[in-house]
């Protein structure tokens, strides 16, 4: 299965949501403002990188997680993506989107923006950071809720060596 | 092979450019023509997202037309994106921009279809494409073109 969890930016609810999901980041602890600015794709994204499904890593079951922005396409991001899907007969379990913004903070938003919108990096970098902080655990809560409910938790095969030569 | 038209909304520009595509309607432009099209300014705003199957044209390719809001560069690069991700080959989807040709008139007809004004919306943009239609035969004509001499890389 492919997890793509997406946010306007692809830069900072999907990523640290993502990094949730494949064990960069602890879901036992909040992060440091270091550990999230040193996170791939933390705050950098760039405008002409929107759309792009950029892969996070895989989790404890082989799950492939990525991320996107999906910019202003909001709603209409699922039912596209849901619908090619259909479309190039992809199984409807092959593949989850999750939407990372009903958790960001309004603190988040005007960080995201200082920092990539308008390319203030020093400014808004540290905002954005510590407000990720502050709603870190909702982001464990829905990592946790996508891997109990919607998750296949097979786990991977072990790699059987042959007894020979 | 599938053909996408994309447009903002995927009930108007695109449902045009597909609609001449099939052959539903040639390009003179008609208004009642235009707004007899399947799909054609039938969704609200809300409902915009999955892409829409308009028919199967001569040479076997799906015709569909996908919504992108006003990101036609953020959607157009996710399709590519996921379909990379699903090991799915770049040429069996030829994007092509359906509202490359727009004008006032058209952004006044989706203006009054979105704030409810739907009928006279869908009337307004049919109109717009007075003088434009040969345009958009044009475009169908260059997509068979190139997926028929294999030239198509998937993108207009």
């Amino acid at each position: 299965m492919k997890i793509v969890y997406h946010c306007f930016g692809g830069s900072h609810s999907s990523v640290v949501s993502a990094a949730i999901h494949v064990g960069l980041l602890s879901s036992s602890r909040i992060p440091t403002a270091q550990e999230l600015i040193q996170l791939p794709h933390f705050d950098k994204q760039t405008e002409e990188e929107h759309g792009e499904f950029k892969m996070m890593g895989k989790d404890e079951y082989g799950n492939e997680v990525y991320i996107c922005g999906k910019r202003k396409l909001h709603k209409m991001f699922e039912p596209m993506v849901y619908g090619l899907a259909k479309i190039f007969s992809v199984p409807e379990e092959d593949i989850l989107l999750v939407d990372t913004l009903p958790y960001i903070n309004w603190v988040m938003m005007i960080g995201g923006y200082t920092s990539r919108a308008l390319g203030l990096v020093t400014l808004g970098r540290p905002i954005v950071t510590w407000a990720t902080r502050q709603v870190f655990w909702d982001f464990v809560t829905l990592v946790d809720t996508v891997k109990v409910k919607h998750v296949p938790r097979v786990p991977i095969k072990p790699i059987l060596r042959g007894s020979g030569a | 092979m599938k053909i996408m038209y994309f447009c903002p909304t995927g009930v108007h520009a695109s449902v045009v450019a597909a609609g001449v595509h099939l052959g539903m309607i040639d390009s003179t432009g008609n208004m009642k023509k235009v707004a007899s099209l399947p799909h054609y300014n039938s969704i609200s705003p809300g409902d915009y997202g999955p892409p829409i199957y308009m028919g199967t044209d001569e040479m076997g390719s799906e015709v569909y037309t996908l919504p992108t809001g006003g990101e036609q560069a953020v959607a157009t690069k996710a399709v590519r994106s996921f379909m990379r991700i699903f090991g799915l080959p770049d040429n069996e989807l030829y994007l092509v921009d359906a509202f490359k040709y727009n004008n006032l008139w058209m952004h006044a007809g989706i203006l009054f279809s979105q704030i409810g004004l739907r009928w006279l919306g869908g009337r307004i943009f049919a109109l717009s494409l007075r003088g434009i239609m040969p345009k958009y035969a044009a475009m169908a004509g260059t997509a068979k073109e190139e997926i028929r001499s294999g030239q198509a890389l998937g993108m207009t």
